[in-house]
């Protein structure tokens, strides 16, 4: 990516997905809308030797993933001020019951389980991508993929008979 | 068996999910990041260049007190101690100002 019109082609395919990606992991959307950016100016600030357009996706979300990480990070800092803004329902409309309930419903995953399901599901990564992204290790992904997937299944379970919350 | 029931109530649930519209604002342009990254590209360019020029400087000034320092010793030999302290004082401001530079 060299040159202004192949950066906006990459832009125009990949900052919406980007940013749904982050705000849906972080159930924020300014802060998300920031790490977007970063993200891409790091991209363009170091440019990785990746020509193949799905690679250089990846690594963007890699990047992402990390700016994810620290934002957290700092965020467990100032978590006795924050700790409701962790889940603050900026990220969707909160006159629509159904959307906000959809978004609380994936806030019951723990962050990362959160970026794999994303990932998997959404972004249709598979384990090698995603332990990339993440930067965990493949067979760990399996592990953790399964687990999340459970938790979220039982919580919708549970949620459509009524019976509360997972433990 | 279970984990395909989950498997298929999950996956809907997330496209479901990937499909809702998020409320944001409108993403920057793409012009507006490029141009953004060029400025740092530069900045960091710019860094890279002045560095060294600016480690330069600094010895410049420490050789330029520690000489200055000998030199009001060396004039002065009816007051060792006064030399001395001036010595350790022009030292320790010149370490002070290498730590506020070098953090700065």
């Amino acid at each position: 990516m060299t040159d202004e019109s192949s950066f906006e082609a990459f832009y125009r395919q990949t900052a919406a997905p980007l940013r749904a990606y982050v705000v849906r992991v972080i159930g924020s959307v300014a802060p998300a809308d920031d790490i977007v950016q970063d993200a891409y100016l790091r991209l363009l600030r170091a440019p990785p030797p990746i020509r193949d357009p799905v690679q250089l996706r990846a690594y963007l979300f890699r990047i992402a993933s990390n700016l994810i990480h620290d934002y957290w990070r700092r965020q467990r800092r100032e978590r006795d001020l924050s700790e409701r803004d962790m889940s603050e329902p900026n990220a969707v409309n909160p006159d629509i019951p159904l959307r906000l309930d959809m978004a609380r419903s994936f806030e019951q995953l723990r962050p990362q389980q959160r970026q794999l399901m994303w990932l998997a599901y959404v972004e249709g990564a598979d384990h090698r991508e995603i332990a990339a992204a993440l930067g965990l290790r493949e067979r760990s992904v399996r592990v953790l993929l399964h687990r999340a997937r459970r938790k979220l299944a039982t919580f919708l379970r549970q949620r459509e008979t009524g019976s509360g919350e997972p433990r | 068996m279970s984990d395909e029931r989950d498997e298929e109530l999950v996956a809907a649930w997330m496209r479901e999910l990937a499909a809702l519209p998020v409320e944001t604002p409108p993403l920057p342009d793409p012009a507006y990041i490029w141009w953004k990254a060029h400025l740092l590209r530069q900045w960091d360019a710019q860094r890279t260049v002045i560095a060294p020029l600016e480690w330069g400087e600094r010895v410049q000034v420490a050789t330029g007190l520690a000489g200055a320092a000998v030199l009001l010793v060396l004039s002065s030999p009816h007051l060792p101690t006064i030399a001395t302290g001036v010595l350790v004082l022009t030292a320790a401001l010149a370490a002070g100002w290498w730590r506020q530079s070098s953090t700065g």
